[in-house]
């Protein structure tokens, strides 16, 4: 379970999240949708004890981010956007570094790490140097590095980025079936037709602040739109902000 | 610790690795290479070293004053390069480099990945200012016919040396960031380079290069002598290392192993204030 309550960030003056309060429940997957520099990131980074809030505290199974950083982060399997890692590694040494900072047992990880490797079609790469993947196989690395340990929470920043179609009909799949297993994933994504497809719940955040937040009909009905697809709700809830500004 | 151990493995596995690479050959070639001018440069440095020293063991009166003029200075401007190498490494280390997102995002403490990071600086900074002073410090363990006190004193002598100014650097790039953002590369560079300046200036000024050269300057050879025998500053690392070499050149063991334990010291302290300035950032 994920509980952001009042989480804010200010550079400066600027605020980049404000006073954002979201629970997203065991098992659920939650889409956070926004246009560029809404902050999403930001909240992101937050959530995954990268980045100290201004206020505002973030629940992780319980476990306060800031009381217990190390309990809370270990509950969690982290994907970035634009993962870094490390090139003159193979790809299980990876799997092994991330292993060991998690805590993962020897023979957890000798039972467990071609198996994530097969599953993200890895495995004739394991002892390949990292230098030596394409992006996507960079991504599914991270992934397999993410889900070792068996997190209870997946935050996940633009999972499909650079994954080739079958990829992210995989990711897709995987994400429902790790929901069904009790994982709670957070998703922020731009690809809208993810969101729709994979989310049980969407939030839609814009300036720092969240504006929508419910299932696809919920936010259809919140824009006024009846029949539309998330693009066109999207746009609505984002334009409607815009405008609101402007007067 | 088993943790920091852990950290410290994306840096050693690549070793490893260098043979499956697939640009071993060349990558192979580009070491031997570099190894082998890395090499004739240090032996250079060493033949140059000892004949100035032989030169100057020969000169009566002020033979020996100019070897420890030449060694302090010496010291001096490796504490300038140490330093200045260490404010470019621990920037880097500390706050632009490309996997501390990923680092932060593991259950490890903060006050760990530092450290790990204070190390690998500390290493980068100062490895090769250490090999390529090596030379220099092993020909006068030969000319002025020391034992091995002289060396294992040097060596850890050095250590401190290249730990204290690694210290000093993070200190300052942690404290600089406080005010500019660690992303704005080129007005940081630009400070840097301002401030190493002002380092490498302050470090030759105070060793006094001038005097050594020009002794018509003096009124007499006694006043060119005690102007050479003249200390560097006492608040200078590099002094207290420049004491404990010159202590165990002229064979005083227990003057020696007091100016090492005044550095050793000072490494003490200046890690703890280094830790406890890490954890309150």
């Amino acid at each position: 379970m994920i509980e952001l309550k009042d989480l804010t960030k200010k550079y400066g003056d600027f605020k980049a999240v404000n006073d954002l309060n979201l629970c997203v429940k065991k098992g659920e997957v939650f889409g956070f949708i926004g246009p560029n520099g809404a902050g999403k990131t930001t909240t992101i980074k937050m959530m995954s004890g990268i980045l100290q809030p201004t206020r505002g505290r973030v629940f992780i199974s319980g476990i306060n981010m800031q009381d217990a950083p190390e309990k809370a982060k270990s509950k969690i399997g982290f994907i970035p956007d634009r993962p870094y890692l490390y090139e003159k590694l193979s790809g299980i040494e990876f799997l092994k570094f991330t292993a060991d900072l998690y805590g993962v047992s020897e023979k957890t990880f000798q039972a467990s790490a071609y198996r994530i490797l097969e599953d993200f079609s890895l495995a004739d790469w394991a002892d390949e140097l990292v230098e030596s993947y394409s992006h996507g196989m960079k991504q599914r690395l991270i992934m397999s590095a993410a889900l070792l340990h068996d997190p209870e929470v997946i935050i996940v920043d633009e999972p499909m980025v650079g994954l080739d179609p079958a990829a992210i009909i995989m990711v897709k799949a995987l994400f429902r079936k790790l929901a069904g297993e009790g994982v709670t994933v957070f998703m922020s994504t731009h690809t809208l037709k993810v969101a729709q497809d994979t989310c049980d719940r969407i939030g839609v955040i814009n300036k720092g602040r969240l504006i929508a937040t419910g299932t696809t009909q919920e936010l259809q009905r919140e824009a006024n739109v009846s029949e539309a697809d998330l693009e066109q709700v999207f746009l609505k809830l984002t334009n409607h902000e815009r405008s609101s500004d402007s007067v | 610790m088993n943790e920091v151990l852990t950290l410290f493995k994306p840096r050693i596995w690549p070793i490893k690795n260098r043979g499956f690479s697939k640009a071993n050959g060349k990558g192979n070639a580009r070491i031997f290479l570099l190894g082998t001018f890395g090499l004739l440069f240090w032996c250079g440095i060493f033949a140059v070293s000892w004949r100035v020293l032989v030169y100057f063991k020969g000169i009566e009166d002020i033979g020996n004053i100019l070897g420890y003029k030449l060694l302090s200075m010496m010291l001096v401007v490796s504490f300038a390069l140490l330093l200045f190498s260490s404010i470019l490494t621990s920037l880097s280390k500390l706050y632009l480099s490309r996997d501390l997102m990923l680092v932060h995002s593991l259950p490890v403490s903060s006050y760990k990945i530092f450290i790990t990071r204070w190390i690998d600086s500390t290493v980068d900074s100062a490895w090769m200012v250490i090999i390529y002073t090596m030379p220099v410090l092993i020909s006068y363990g030969i000319v002025y016919q020391t034992g091995l006190f002289y060396y294992l004193n040097t060596m850890i002598a050095m250590l401190c040396l290249a730990v204290i100014a690694s210290a000093i650097s993070t200190v300052l790039v942690m404290t600089a960031v406080i005010f500019i953002p660690a992303t704005r590369m080129k007005s940081v560079f630009i400070l840097m380079g301002i401030l190493s300046f002002v380092v490498i200036y302050l470090a030759i000024r105070l060793s006094q290069p001038e005097l050594l050269v020009d002794p018509e300057v003096f009124d007499t050879v006694m006043a060119y002598i005690s102007s050479l025998q003249t200390p560097s500053s006492p608040f200078l690392p590099s002094s207290w290392v420049y004491d404990s070499i010159r202590s165990a050149l002229a064979g005083t063991i227990g003057n020696s192993l007091f100016f090492t334990a005044l550095s050793l010291s000072f490494v003490g302290v200046i890690i703890f204030a280094l830790v406890f300035l890490a954890d309150a950032v």
